[in-house]
C-alpha cells in the first residue's frame, strides 16, 4: 500500500452506485417536483433537469441508463406505466445525445463548456421532442401528441435552465463528482 | 507468540486536498495487532478517524476516497491491497456507523441474504443462515419487513445479523453499540463473548458495560493508537482517559457571563393549549398546556427518541401547524398570536443534519445568502462575514463547504444562524457527531442577551451543563426537571430508549 | 403518490408466475395494435377490462381510466382533423373538419391508449417489483441493471425525506425575504428549485462513493457467479401458470378472428 495521491476507483459497485442514485434522483424530480407554467396549461417536471445534469457531469452512458430508466419508474410510480417503454427509450437517447455532445467536463474553461452544453441542450431537445412525436403519434395518434410537442420544447428549455447552474454549483462545491465521468 | 490475525503496521493516511481546503494527515505511523479471538475496543472521540480506519482496515478507503495512504494493513499474513473489498468478505465485515448507508434491499430477509448471494450458496443454507442471523438479533418478527420501517437501534441490530450471517473472522463494528439501549448492548456483547469472536469494536463514549466485555482496548488519539495495559473501568483507567482527553472533565467551558445564570427574565415567547395529533399514529398526540421561554435563556429538552422533541420544534418556528392552541410573541408589551410566517422570521432551527441548506460553493458565499436582503442599506456584509468565520473557527472564506468535515460544516450552520440574528433559536441534537466540548463551545458564541436558545438532546449531563431550564416530553406533554430523583429517573428513561 | 403501483393482495393475477402473466400483456398489446375492426377491439377491451374487474374489482378499474381520461378527450377532438374521408359530420364555415372516417380513427386511437394503459395498470399493480425484476433477468436483463433498479426504489423514499427537509431549511433561512415567486413566468420558478435542487444533488452525489463502499461489504463486483435469495417458480407450478396464460392468450386470438 505504498502510493500517494489516489483517485477514486471506478469499480462495478460504484458504477452500480452512480446508476442507482441518479436514477432516482431522475425519478424523483421527475414526478415530484412540479413547476406550474400557466393557470390551464399544466406542469413541468425537472426530471430532465437531472438528465441533462447527469450528462454533463458524469457522461453519455450515465446519463442514458439515468435518463431511461429513472424516468420509466417516475411514469409507473405515478400511474402511466403505459408510457413507461417510450420514455426508457425516448429519455434514454436525450441523455446519451446530451452527454455525447457535451463531452468531458474535467478539465475546460467554464466558458467553453457552457457553449458545448448548449449544444447538448440542443441534441437532448430534438432527440426527446422526436421521440415522443413518434411514440406518442403510435399511443394517441398524430393529434394528441403534436399539441405535447410545444409542453416538451418548454420542458427541455427548463431543464437545461436548471442543469447548467447545477452542474457548476456541483463541479465547485464537490470536485470528488468530476472523478466519476464515464 | 502466534501470528497476529489482523496487523496494521506504520500506518499513515492523508484525505486528498483541495484548493483552500488543505488536508491534515489523518494517521501517523499508527500500530495496531489483534489476535485470534481478541475483542478490541477502540475509543476515541468524534472526528478522530475511527470510521476512516475501519474502512482503511476492510480496503474501502483510498478506494473510494482518494488520498494518500502508506504502511502496510496484513490480514492473517496477507496484504490486504492485494485484493479487492468485495472478495475478502469473509475474511473481514464492517458494520458502517450509519446503518441507512449500508441497507439497500426492501425486506429484512433479503438484506441479510445479500451478501450470502456473493458468496454463491446454495438457496437452502442461505434460507438457514439468515433465519438464525435474524433470530439472534431478536428480528425474526421483522424478516419480511422493509429495513427502513426500524428504528435506529433495530437497524443496527440488522448490521450485525448480516454480520451474524456472513461469518467474516474479523468483525470490525462502527459505533454500532451507540444508540442500543442497554439490554441490546448486554446481548450483543454476551453474544460476541460467547462465540469468541475476534472484533474491533469502535465508540466515542465508555460505558460501564464495557468493562470486562473486551480483551484489551485502546484509544485512537492524535492519529496514533495507545493500548491501555490493565483492567478497563478502575479509576487508573478513567484517569488515563482523561490524560489523553477523551474523558474531558464536565465544567462550564468558561465562566457564567451574568447571561446564563441570570437570564434577563423579559418574556419572549408562550405556548398555550397546543394540541397536535400525528397523522394516523394510534392516537399519540402533542398536548402542551403552557411553557414560556423568556429572552435570554437556555432551555434543553430531554426525551426518549420518538416522544415528541422534533414535533414540538416544527411547531414553534412554523414548520408545522398545531390543531388548536396558540404559540405566542412578545412584541410593544403585549403577547402576539403568531401565525407560521411570522414564527419562520422570528424563530431560526438548526437542524441535526447540518447539510440540509448548504449549497454554495465557499463558505463566504453561504454566510452571506440571505444577509444582503435582511441588512439594512451600508451594512458591512464583508466584515460580519469575516467576524463569524473567525468566531466560529472555519476553515478559510473561500473554504468549499460540502468538503469540509462534520465538525466544521455544523460550525458553519451555527455561522449562518448567528448571522441572521433570529431572537428564539432551536438546536436539534446538535450534539451528536461532535465532542460535547466542541458543542458546548457553540452554544456560548450564539448565546447573547436577547436571545434563547432551546437544545434538544439526549445527553443529560450536557443539558445540565448548559441549560438554566431542563425539561422533558412525557406522553405527549411537558414536564420540567427539577430534583436530582427527577433527573435519575430521566436517565433511565433515556438510556432505554429504542 | 404511488398510484399505479404494486399493491398487495390474493388474486388471480396476483399469484400467477410474473413471466406468464408477462406473456399475457405482450398478447394484448400486439391485438390493440392490429387493424381489427372496431367492434373486435372493444371486444378485446371489455375482455381485458372483465378480468381486471374480476381480479382486482371494479373501483381498481377506474384508477388508470379517470388518469388519462384529459388524454382521451384531446386524442377525441384533435384526431379527426387529421382523417378528412368519409362522411362529413361537423363542418364549421364549410370546412369539413370531423368526418366519420376520422371519428373512427379517434375510437380506434381511444380504445388502444385505453386498452394498453389498463392491461399495463393491471400488470404493475398485481406484481411485486422485486418479481417483476426477476422476471425480466430470466428474459435476459443483467443482474446489475436489476440491481440498480431495485437499488433506485430503495433510495427514492430517502430523497422525499431528504427534499422535504432541505426544502424546510431553505425556507426557514430565507423566511421573511421577499418573494413573490407566484406571479413569476416559468424561468425564474425553475430558478428559485435550484438552490434547494443543488443542497439535495450535493447529498445525493456524496452518498454515491458511500453506496459502492456498502455494496462492496456485500461482495458486489465479485468475479464468480452469483445466486439467488428470492426465486420465482419453477417446475409444475411454473407449467400451469403458463398452460393459464396460454390458454388466455388463446381465448384472445380466437376472439381478434371469429368475433362477429
Amino acid at each position: 500500500m505504498d502510493n500517494n495521491e489516489k483517485r477514486i476507483q471506478f469499480s462495478p459497485a460504484l458504477r452500480i452506485a452512480t446508476l442507482s442514485v441518479l436514477t432516482a434522483a431522475t425519478a424523483f424530480f421527475t414526478f415530484a417536483v412540479r413547476i406550474p407554467i400557466a393557470p390551464t396549461r399544466g406542469y413541468l417536471n425537472l426530471g430532465d433537469v437531472i438528465i441533462y445534469f447527469a450528462a454533463f457531469t458524469f457522461g453519455p452512458f450515465t446519463a442514458l441508463f439515468a435518463g431511461g430508466l429513472g424516468t420509466a419508474l417516475a411514469d409507473i410510480i405515478s400511474g402511466y406505466s403505459q408510457w413507461a417503454p417510450i420514455s426508457l427509450v425516448v429519455h434514454g437517447l436525450q441523455g446519451l445525445a446530451a452527454g455525447f455532445v457535451a463531452g468531458s467536463a474535467a478539465s475546460t474553461a467554464v466558458s467553453r463548456l457552457r457553449l458545448r452544453w448548449l449544444g447538448a441542450a440542443c441534441a437532448g431537445t430534438l432527440v426527446m421532442c422526436a421521440g415522443y412525436l413518434g411514440g406518442g403519434a403510435l399511443m394517441v395518434g398524430f393529434g394528441a401528441a403534436l399539441v405535447e410537442l410545444p409542453g416538451n420544447i418548454l420542458q427541455n428549455l427548463a431543464g437545461v435552465l436548471g442543469a447548467i447552474p447545477l452542474t457548476l454549483a456541483i463541479r465547485r462545491a464537490y470536485p470528488p463528482a468530476l472523478e466519476m465521468h464515464w | 507468540m502466534p501470528e497476529p490475525l489482523l496487523s496494521v503496521q506504520n500506518l499513515s493516511f492523508q484525505y486528498p486536498s483541495y484548493p483552500n481546503l488543505p488536508s491534515e494527515p489523518l494517521f501517523e505511523e499508527l500500530n495496531l495487532d489483534i489476535r485470534h479471538r481478541e475483542r478490541c475496543l477502540i475509543l476515541g472521540r468524534p472526528e478522530s478517524g475511527k470510521t476512516t480506519l475501519a474502512r482503511l482496515l476492510t480496503g474501502l478507503v483510498p478506494r473510494y476516497s482518494g488520498g494518500a495512504c502508506s504502511g502496510k494493513i496484513l490480514l492473517d499474513g496477507r496484504a490486504a491491497a492485494e485484493r479487492q473489498p468485495c472478495e475478502r468478505i469473509e475474511e473481514i465485515g464492517l458494520a458502517f456507523q450509519n446503518p441507512e448507508e449500508q441497507l439497500v434491499r426492501s425486506r429484512c430477509d433479503s438484506e441479510v441474504a445479500f451478501g450470502l448471494e456473493a458468496l454463491n450458496l446454495p438457496r437452502s443454507s442461505m434460507l438457514e443462515r439468515v433465519g438464525k442471523s435474524l433470530s439472534q438479533a431478536g428480528l425474526s418478527a421483522y424478516s419480511r419487513r422493509s429495513p427502513g420501517t426500524l428504528s435506529g437501534g433495530e437497524k443496527k441490530k440488522l448490521l450485525l445479523a448480516c454480520l451474524m450471517a456472513l461469518k467474516p473472522a474479523v468483525w470490525v463494528m462502527d459505533e454500532t453499540l451507540e444508540e442500543l439501549d442497554i439490554g441490546t448492548k448486554k446481548e450483543v456483547l454476551e453474544l460476541l463473548r460467547a462465540q469468541e469472536q475476534t472484533c474491533l469494536v469502535f465508540s466515542s463514549k465508555w460505558h460501564r458495560l464495557f468493562a470486562d466485555a473486551f480483551t484489551s482496548c485502546c484509544l485512537l488519539t492524535g492519529g496514533r493508537m495507545l493500548c491501555y495495559q490493565g483492567r478497563t473501568g478502575g479509576p487508573a483507567f478513567r484517569s488515563w482517559l482523561r490524560k489523553h482527553e477523551f474523558l474531558t472533565p464536565r465544567r462550564r467551558t468558561s465562566a457564567p457571563q451574568g447571561k446564563r445564570s441570570r437570564p434577563d427574565g423579559d418574556p419572549l415567547l408562550r405556548v398555550r393549549g397546543l394540541i397536535f395529533h400525528y397523522p394516523g399514529a394510534d392516537g399519540f398526540y402533542l398536548n402542551v398546556d403552557e411553557l414560556c421561554f423568556s429572552a435570554g435563556e437556555t432551555i434543553a429538552l430531554i426525551g426518549a427518541n420518538g416522544s415528541g422533541k422534533s414535533t414540538l420544534a416544527k411547531l414553534l418556528c412554523g414548520l408545522l401547524t398545531a390543531g388548536s392552541g396558540e404559540i405566542s410573541i412578545r412584541r410593544n408589551g403585549g403577547w402576539k398570536a403568531a401565525n407560521p410566517e411570522l414564527l419562520n422570521r422570528f424563530c431560526g432551527y438548526m437542524f441535526q443534519n447540518p447539510d440540509y441548506q448548504i449549497f454554495l460553493p465557499e463558505v463566504r458565499e453561504e454566510l452571506a445568502y440571505g444577509l444582503k436582503q435582511t441588512m439594512e442599506r451600508g451594512g458591512d456584509i464583508e466584515g460580519r462575514v469575516e467576524e463569524a468565520i473567525r468566531l466560529f473557527r472555519l476553515p478559510g472564506p473561500q473554504a468549499p463547504p460540502s468538503l469540509m468535515s462534520y465538525g466544521a460544516r455544523k460550525r458553519l450552520q451555527a455561522a449562518v444562524y448567528y448571522l441572521l440574528e433570529r431572537p428564539f433559536l432551536i438546536l436539534d441534537e446538535g450534539d451528536s457527531g461532535i465532542s460535547a466540548a466542541d458543542f458546548a463551545d457553540i452554544v456560548e458564541k450564539l448565546s447573547a442577551p436577547r436571545r434563547t436558545l432551546l437544545i434538544i438532546t439526549h445527553d443529560l449531563e450536557l443539558a445540565a451543563l448548559l441549560a438554566d431550564r431542563i425539561y422533558t416530553l412525557r406522553d405527549g406533554g411537558i414536564v420540567p426537571v427539577e430534583s436530582a430523583a427527577g433527573a435519575a429517573r430521566l436517565e433511565a428513561l433515556v438510556e432505554g430508549a429504542d | 403518490m404511488v398510484s399505479g403501483f404494486f399493491r398487495s393482495g390474493n388474486s388471480a393475477l396476483h399469484r400467477i408466475d410474473p413471466r406468464a402473466k408477462l406473456f399475457v400483456l405482450l398478447a394484448f398489446l400486439v391485438v390493440f395494435f392490429l387493424p381489427l375492426p372496431l367492434p373486435r377491439l372493444i371486444a378485446c377491451f371489455c375482455a381485458a377490462a372483465l378480468l381486471g374487474g374480476l381480479c382486482l374489482g371494479l373501483r381498481d378499474l377506474l384508477l388508470p381510466l379517470r388518469l388519462i381520461f384529459p388524454l382521451l378527450l384531446l386524442v377525441m377532438i384533435l384526431t379527426p382533423p387529421f382523417h378528412r374521408q368519409g362522411v362529413v359530420l361537423l363542418a364549421p364555415w364549410g370546412f369539413p373538419l370531423y368526418t366519420s372516417a376520422g371519428l373512427e380513427t379517434a375510437l380506434r386511437l381511444v380504445l388502444r391508449f385505453s386498452g394498453i394503459s389498463l392491461v399495463f395498470f393491471l400488470y404493475m399493480r398485481s406484481t411485486e417489483p422485486e418479481q417483476i425484476l426477476l422476471s425480466l433477468r430470466w428474459f435476459g436483463l443483467s443482474y446489475s441493471l436489476a440491481l440498480v433498479l431495485s437499488l433506485a426504489l430503495t433510495y427514492i423514499p430517502w430523497l422525499t425525506r431528504l427534499y422535504g427537509n432541505v426544502r424546510d431549511a431553505h425556507n426557514l433561512r430565507l423566511a421573511g425575504v421577499e418573494q413573490e415567486i407566484r406571479s413569476l413566468g416559468f424561468i425564474k420558478r425553475t430558478r428559485a428549485k435550484i438552490p434547494a435542487m443543488t443542497s439535495v444533488m450535493i447529498q445525493a452525489v456524496k452518498g454515491i462513493p458511500v453506496l459502492a463502499m456498502a455494496l462492496e461489504t456485500r461482495g458486489i463486483g465479485r468475479k464468480n457467479v452469483r445466486s439467488s435469495f428470492y426465486e420465482l417458480k419453477s417446475g409444475r407450478a411454473f407449467l400451469t401458470d403458463l398452460l393459464a396464460s396460454s390458454l388466455l392468450i388463446a381465448g384472445l386470438a380466437l376472439m381478434v378472428v371469429l368475433f362477429p
